[in-house]
């Protein structure tokens, strides 16, 4: 008797979980144009400044070839600014060499008698 | 159920994608709506009982969290709980504005052969159930939908609701009391029957 007024009791639960099951079983699904909705939704918000500039980074990082390219030119701009500050010995020479301005500041002896006698036919 | 640490585990995973989406991440933009768009969607189905609308509702929520996504506090609310606060006062907006009861539009099956009995039935409960939500008061619609459609506990209902958890139950009880009537009354006129 008990048992069967609990069962009782629980039938309406039970027929109702029926119509929650095909209500989840018929719930709407979203499509690629909502989806895609969204995500243009998300691309046209505007951010704060310090975010934007943070996108732009990653914009140009990736446009420069990532990591590894951002790596090397980080390299060539501690070298760069070295050469800059310390000025090594040889950079003023290489400098003027490259550059051009006193063409007198570079000689370079290559035994240049004995290589025209060669020339010349004297060995 | 023992969905905390998963829950906390999702909800960390929302938060780093949310901050990126902040930092311009649209890979993180995608990410996100294919973990909460499905869920959102669905939830304002429920709650409106119109399909067109629930679209609407689902994009405004989402627009939403990509204008609030800069200015988000991990760990201080879940982007799901967040979400269904929104959906559900996007929904109350939208009901406000409309009047009666919306239409649900499951479609009707063109075919009425023997082996597709069980696709109507289907379909005609999930259009009376539908009908039935939006004859119960807002919270319990909300209580309900969340428990039995979208299947969360009752603490987590009452987070999303900002509500006790004995107000949530007692939500419940009187929304499926109410329900349970309505749609078995109906059971007759519907053509659906036990078994």
């Amino acid at each position: 008797m008990m048992g069967e007024q609990s069962d009782i009791g629980k039938r309406p639960e039970m027929e109702l979980e029926t119509y929650f099951a095909a209500a989840r079983d018929t719930a709407p699904v979203p499509d690629a144009a909502l989806l895609g909705r969204v995500l243009m939704d998300a691309g046209r918000v505007r951010l704060p400044w310090h975010r934007r500039l943070v996108r732009r980074w990653r914009e140009m990082r990736a446009a420069m070839g990532g990591a590894p390219a951002m790596a090397a030119l980080g390299c060539a701009l501690v070298v760069g600014l070295w050469l800059g500050v310390a000025r090594p010995d040889g950079v003023a020479l290489i400098a003027a060499n490259v550059v051009g301005g006193d063409d007198a500041a570079v000689m370079v002896d290559v035994m240049a008698g004995d290589a025209f006698a060669s020339l010349e036919g004297a060995f | 159920m023992a969905q905390s640490t998963t829950d906390e585990a999702g909800g960390a995973e929302d938060d780093a994608l949310l901050q990126a989406v902040a930092d311009g991440d649209m890979r993180a933009a995608r990410a996100l709506s294919e973990r909460h768009l499905a869920r959102v969607l669905a939830h304002a189905g429920h709650l409106l009982g119109n399909a067109a609308e629930a679209e609407d509702v689902a994009q405004e929520a989402m627009l939403r969290l990509w204008r609030i996504a800069p200015d988000w506090m991990p760990g201080r609310a879940r982007v799901s709980t967040w979400l269904y606060r929104v959906v559900a006062n996007l929904c109350t907006d939208q009901l406000r504005r409309r009047r009666g009861i919306a239409l649900d539009d499951v479609p009707e099956p063109a075919d009425e052969r023997p082996d597709v009995e069980a696709e109507m039935h289907r379909a005609t409960r999930a259009r009376a159930l539908g009908h039935a939500l939006m004859r119960l008061p807002e919270r319990q619609r909300q209580a309900v939908v969340l428990r039995h459609l979208d299947g969360l506990g009752n603490a987590r209902i009452a987070q999303i609701m900002e509500i006790s958890v004995d107000a949530v139950e007692s939500l419940l009880a009187r929304g499926k009391r109410t329900l349970s009537s309505d749609l078995l009354d109906q059971r007759e006129e519907l053509g659906l029957h036990d078994g």
